[in-house]
């Protein structure tokens, strides 16, 4: 949203003016308690976004460690709480008051022009949040302005939603990007190193095998192969490394998904094994089938009971239950240790460790 | 799948034996429980000798029972006291269970929390020995602790008002060790769900129009009602299930669904044969539908399911094996039945016999009472319970003692 | 497993399963010998020392108090008003290397007059019998002095939670895809044992180092009820609590869970809590606005259910494929196809995890990450957090009240941007 952006933009720029022209707040002091900072170098400031006065760290803890309770600032009848206290971000509080009404009412207001038929709506829609976000600002007609942004929720409900979810894909979208073009120009820094050291390299080869050539009994055609061959070397070298770089530069400029996912770290693409579902577990019953209904007259009223039926409750996971237990272990047979038998016995650990397997 | 599954559960893995096992851990349990009584008066007859001049000694202890009042001439004359054989102590155990069984009756718990209670109590006599632990202590402990496994959880508060002089401590005193002592393992597989669901399948087969020889050959045994049959048959079963069941020692060597069978077979035996004859014999159809039809009226999961692998798994034949396995299960609870008709003298008698291994000071005039519940100090193995100073005096005492033991 | 299954004992009962048992747990002689082994060697029980005090094995304490030796105290994870967490250490054994363990030490609660607490009851009922790789493992428990409950669990780095919130990784949809495979997996093993979880949210979803998925946290869990008995419907963290609770429905089924797991699902994708109420009535108005309005006509009976109350403002149409294709385009067809199933008002309509773990979505590119190449969070602020989670009270979703402000300004954060 340009016009939010750049305000927030003049604001940063406001902050940081306030702050150089009164170079430093060497003496500030805490207007709840009264120590200054040139006594106490390490003094940090805090203010809570319902009131926005300021006051130091240890005032926040002497006052609010115990829960809840109203600002010590006279006059002011808010009640603060301990955890939404921070640190100021921007010097002028005025502006940071102006960035939290900013932030809460871009995420209640977060059309985008593509939801607009023209220019001209999305920009007349920018100018009914402009003036929403002054009066917030400013205090005029709170009540009013409050009931119009409920109003605006109200009937936008899923079209805000819908943004949001937009908003959180691009930013994911812009993360990657970055992340991608961090990787990009890596390795592209890599690529560069690279052919230097071989150009280097082959140079100083070069050098000595010419030295070497030129010991030998027929200099000419020993200088001659030398230097072809060097040519050879170095010209497959350069096609090999210009081709790495087409690489890169065509990957970079490749659709936006791809580089999606390229960045996945699911190298391991081949579509897995056949999908199972239960992971290896035998479902099979061997011993009976469900039926969709059982011959019980105890549980007729339940089966017709409206309420029971509207909650949820499904008569038919008793069956199952009932019917399963009837035959869970019936074909187990407990029986004495074969001692006779020489069987090893297993020691037994106290407790049995859980043995952490589906496929039991 | 069903008995693989079966075989995941504690009740599978930590609390099934057969019964040499069953019958070794029981002796094994009550040699240490002997042991400890040896130990106590042993010791108390060490602290008796070196007394002997104090006030306690010759002072008669005040003996609210009718036991006879001791006159400790010379401690060391008086003999080690009888101690309780593994049966006597079984008796025991299983006389409070049907106290237990009477207590839950008073609260109208459902018949799971009931069995529950019953097999907690089962268990942890099974580790742990009358002799420390009498089981009189440990009743509403346990049928509290399994009010709250069962879902079916009221405050202690609530709890002591329906019993007479209880109190909230008293019920949670012992529930670390009852819960220690029964391993943590708070599910239990009862039989009753299973039973239900075995009936309402039988009498959904009954009903049905089916062709499957097997139920026909089953029909005609149950002569000319046989849902009717059925339905009065599981009346009885239900009654062996929630009683007899509990009180033998079915469900350490029996599975849920052999022993809802055990009590079929006690409730009506040509019906359970029958029954296990239609549903594990070599040619049985396992209670499926016929193939051709209702395939496709089964929900999806199963439909498929069936598809690739009717071919594939022939039920397994269990029939010869269960047959003699239910009998054995439905002897086993109706010999349980005894335990109801124990007379009252014989409990007595085993009672007091525990009563004076638990006691050496009643009769050395020193020491001090062995196992839990007993209003004297603390046993220095039970330290844990108790607050930190009389555990600490204790301590003293046994550094005393002890020395002159080893 | 220790359950021998032995060998056919007779030609025509090749399926039977023949279980052997030993003892359990031996009464502890003080030797590093199970009792059972000496069962079964000789018989008859070989008698300890008469006076030793080793030998003094009728006594709980003294299974315990090995349990206890088993494991080592490291470090506090971290604490809260429900219970303290540790970092710990098995031992090794002679065949077994140590391996760190969270030991939850559940406190007394000084509210709770009653003993053991129901959700200590519940996390250890139902964590001793439910084993499956995509489920917690609980390893032992056992209580410490001053009878606290210890339960020794598997140690998992960090959770679903930490991963969603961390908005500088990127989450393709196949690791959302490999998420939801591994929740549903667990969520279908707790359904197939006949237990509902009634506490699914990204937190109770752990991860361990290898990146496989473990549902955590039995503290609300019960098993299915029978017929005619009541279930509480205070359960389940209210972002994540299905429309049939609000409405007091005092019978319900595993497709609770299933609803929670389907805005699970949706956080995956949009990073931030789906429905994130500030009070019951908020959070049933979200439902109400975003999927639809309950009416008898999207499910039938709703209003008679003890707490339904009918919806103010206007009423919206079950949403269909349209809102749910704008809003998660990313999931593509088939993945919307199964949030829509998950998500359905009417308890009735939503899939059974299994069902779901049939969807077409499951075996469709982008196939499901393997677990190892999953997103991690790294190291030691994982640790803390997961201690802060195991910590945390079943049902509730902050450890201080003053936690809840700043998630809700973290939501305030999102979209703050532009």
């Amino acid at each position: 949203m340009p016009s939010i952006t750049s305000s927030t933009a003049a604001a940063i720029a406001r902050a940081r003016e306030n702050a150089i022209n009164r170079g430093g707040d060497a003496d500030e002091i805490c207007p709840v308690c009264k120590s200054s900072r040139y006594l106490n170098p390490n003094m940090r400031f805090l203010v809570n976004p319902e009131c926005y006065h300021k006051m130091c760290e240890s005032c926040v803890d002497r006052l609010f460690s115990q829960g809840p309770s109203q600002c010590p600032v006279v006059g002011c009848d808010k009640i603060l709480r301990k955890q939404k206290f921070r640190k100021q971000t921007f010097e002028d509080i005025q502006v940071e008051r102006e960035v939290d009404v900013r932030k809460r009412i871009a995420k209640t207001f977060n059309k985008r022009q593509e939801d607009f038929p023209s220019l001209k709506e999305f920009n007349d829609y920018l100018e009914e949040v402009e003036t929403v976000t002054f009066n917030l600002l400013n205090s005029i007609d709170i009540n009013a302005t409050e009931a119009k942004i409920t109003a605006f929720e109200q009937s936008n409900k899923s079209s805000i939603l819908q943004n949001a979810a937009k908003a959180a894909q691009e930013q994911q979208f812009a993360l990657a990007q970055r992340e991608f073009e961090k990787e990009h120009h890596r390795r592209t820094r890599e690529l560069e190193n690279e052919i230097e050291a071989s150009e280097k390299r082959e140079r100083a080869e070069h050098k000595a095998n010419l030295l070497r050539a030129l010991e030998a009994d027929n200099p000419d055609a020993e200088v001659a192969k030398v230097n072809k061959l060097a040519r050879k070397k170095s010209s497959m070298r350069r096609e090999h490394q210009e081709r790495r770089a087409r690489e890169l530069e065509a990957a970079r400029n490749a659709p936006a998904f791809q580089f999606m996912s390229n960045l996945n770290r699911v190298a391991e693409e081949a579509p897995p094994e056949k999908y199972d579902p239960v992971d290896g577990f035998d479902e099979t019953n061997r011993y009976f089938v469900y039926r969709d209904k059982y011959e019980s007259p105890w549980l007729d009223d339940t089966r017709n009971n409206k309420a029971v039926l509207a909650g949820g409750y499904l008569l038919q996971q008793y069956y199952e239950r009932a019917v399963f237990e009837a035959f869970s272990g019936v074909g187990c047979f407990i029986e004495d240790p074969d001692i006779e038998g020489g069987e090893a016995m297993a020691p037994l650990e106290s407790f049995d460790t859980p043995m952490i397997d589906s496929s039991v | 799948m069903e008995d693989q599954l079966y075989t995941t559960t504690t009740q599978c893995k930590t609390w099934s034996f057969g019964p040499t096992t069953l019958s070794n851990l029981r002796s094994s349990t009550n040699a240490a429980g002997v042991r400890s009584i040896k130990r106590g008066w042993k010791r108390a007859r060490v602290e008796a000798s070196s007394t002997t001049n104090t006030p306690l000694a010759t002072t008669p202890i005040p003996s609210n029972n009718n036991t006879p009042t001791p006159i400790p001439a010379d401690p060391s004359t008086i003999p080690d006291p009888e101690t309780l054989s593994p049966s006597e102590e079984l008796t025991l155990v299983n006389y409070y269970m049907l106290r237990l069984m009477a207590m839950s009756d008073i609260f109208s718990f459902p018949s799971s929390v009931k069995a529950t209670a019953c097999v907690f109590l089962s268990r942890f006599h099974l580790h742990h020995s009358v002799h420390s632990y009498h089981p009189k202590h440990l009743l509403t402990t346990i049928l509290f602790l399994a009010t709250k496994t069962e879902n079916n959880y009221l405050s202690t508060a609530e709890f002591c008002k329906r019993i007479p002089k209880l109190t909230p401590e008293a019920v949670l005193k012992y529930e670390f060790k009852v819960a220690g002592g029964i391993g943590w393992d708070f599910e239990i597989r009862h039989p009753l769900r299973g039973a239900d669901g075995g009936i309402m399948e039988l009498l959904t087969a009954l009903g049905s129009n089916s062709t499957d020889p097997g139920l026909q050959t089953l029909r005609e045994k149950l002569g000319p009602n046989p849902s009717r049959r059925v339905t009065d048959a599981a009346g009885r079963m239900k009654g062996y299930l929630t009683k007899e069941a509990l009180v033998s020692d079915v469900y350490y060597h029996y599975t849920p669904p052999q022993i809802f069978l055990g009590a079929l077979w006690l409730a009506d035996k040509e019906l359970a044969e029958a029954y296990i004859e239609w549903r594990f014999s070599e040619n049985s159809t396992m209670g499926r539908p016929l193939k051709k039809k209702k395939k496709e009226k089964k929900g999806k999961e199963k439909a498929t399911e069936e598809e690739t692998t009717a071919e594939a798994s022939k039920p397994p034949a269990l029939a010869p094996k269960l047959v003699p396995a239910v009998i054995a299960c439905g002897e086993m609870m109706l010999k349980a039945q005894e335990y109801e008709k124990i007379p009252v003298d014989v409990l007595k008698r085993i009672d007091k016999k525990l009563h004076r291994c638990q006691n050496p000071q009643k009769f050395l005039g020193a020491g001090s009472p062995i196992g839990i519940g007993n209003e004297a100090p603390p046993q220095p193995k039970k330290q844990a319970e108790e607050a930190a100073p009389p555990e600490k005096k204790r301590k003293t005492e046994d550094e005393m003692f002890g020395g002159a033991l080893k | 497993m220790s359950a021998t299954t032995g060998p056919p004992t007779s030609g025509t009962l090749s399926n039977a399963t023949v279980i052997r048992r030993t003892l359990p747990f031996g009464n502890g002689n003080g030797s590093n010998t199970p009792l059972s082994a000496m069962v079964a060697e000789s018989g008859d029980i070989k008698l300890a020392n008469d006076d030793s005090d080793a030998s003094d094995n009728d006594d709980p304490d003294d299974l315990n108090t090995r349990t206890k030796k088993k494991y080592t105290k490291d470090r506090k994870l971290g604490e809260g008003a429900y219970a303290v967490v540790n970092l710990g250490h098995r031992r090794a054994t002679a065949t077994e290397p140590a391996v760190p363990v969270a030991i939850k030490k559940i406190k007394v609660n000084t509210e709770f007059r009653d003993g053991i607490t129901m959700d200590a009851i519940r996390e250890v009922k139902y964590l001793r019998e439910l084993h499956h790789i995509n489920i917690i493992a609980l390893l032992d428990v056992f209580s410490s002095k001053n009878q606290n409950l210890c339960l020794v669990l598997e140690f998992l780095d960090s959770d679903l939670e930490m991963i969603i919130r961390d908005t500088s990784q990127t989450l393709s949809m196949g690791d959302i895809k490999s998420w939801m495979l591994m929740s549903l997996r667990g969520l279908w093993w707790c359904h197939k044992s006949f237990v509902i979880h009634r506490d699914i949210k990204p937190n109770n979803l752990l991860l361990a180092a290898n990146g496989v998925l473990k549902l955590a946290d039995f503290g609300l869990a019960r098993s299915f009820a029978d017929p005619k008995r009541h279930m509480t419907h205070q359960v389940i963290t209210r972002w994540y609590r299905p429309p049939e609770l609000f409405y007091g429905a005092k019978f319900y089924s595993s497709s609770v869970d299933i609803f929670s797991l389907g805005l699970v699902f949706c956080e995956l994708m949009l990073r931030v809590p789906f429905l994130a109420g500030n009070t019951d009535l908020h959070q049933l108005e979200l439902i109400c606005q975003w999927l639809g309005t309950p009416t008898e006509e999207n499910w039938p009976g709703v209003s008679t259910l003890p707490g339904y109350h009918e919806a103010s403002g206007t009423v919206v149409k079950e949403r269909g494929t349209d809102f749910f294709m704008n809003t998660f385009i990313a999931a593509g067809e088939s993945g919307v196809d199964l949030l829509m199933k998950m998500l359905r008002l009417d308890p009735r309509k939503r899939c059974s995890a299994r069902e779901a773990l049939d969807s077409k979505w499951f075996s469709q590119e982008p196939y499901p990450t393997p677990p190892a190449s999953l997103p991690k969070k790294g190291g030691g602020k994982g640790i803390e957090k997961v201690g802060s989670d195991l910590k945390r009270k079943a049902g509730e979703l902050f450890n201080t009240p003053d936690e809840r402000g700043k998630k809700v300004a973290r939501k305030l954060d999102f979209g703050g941007g532009g």
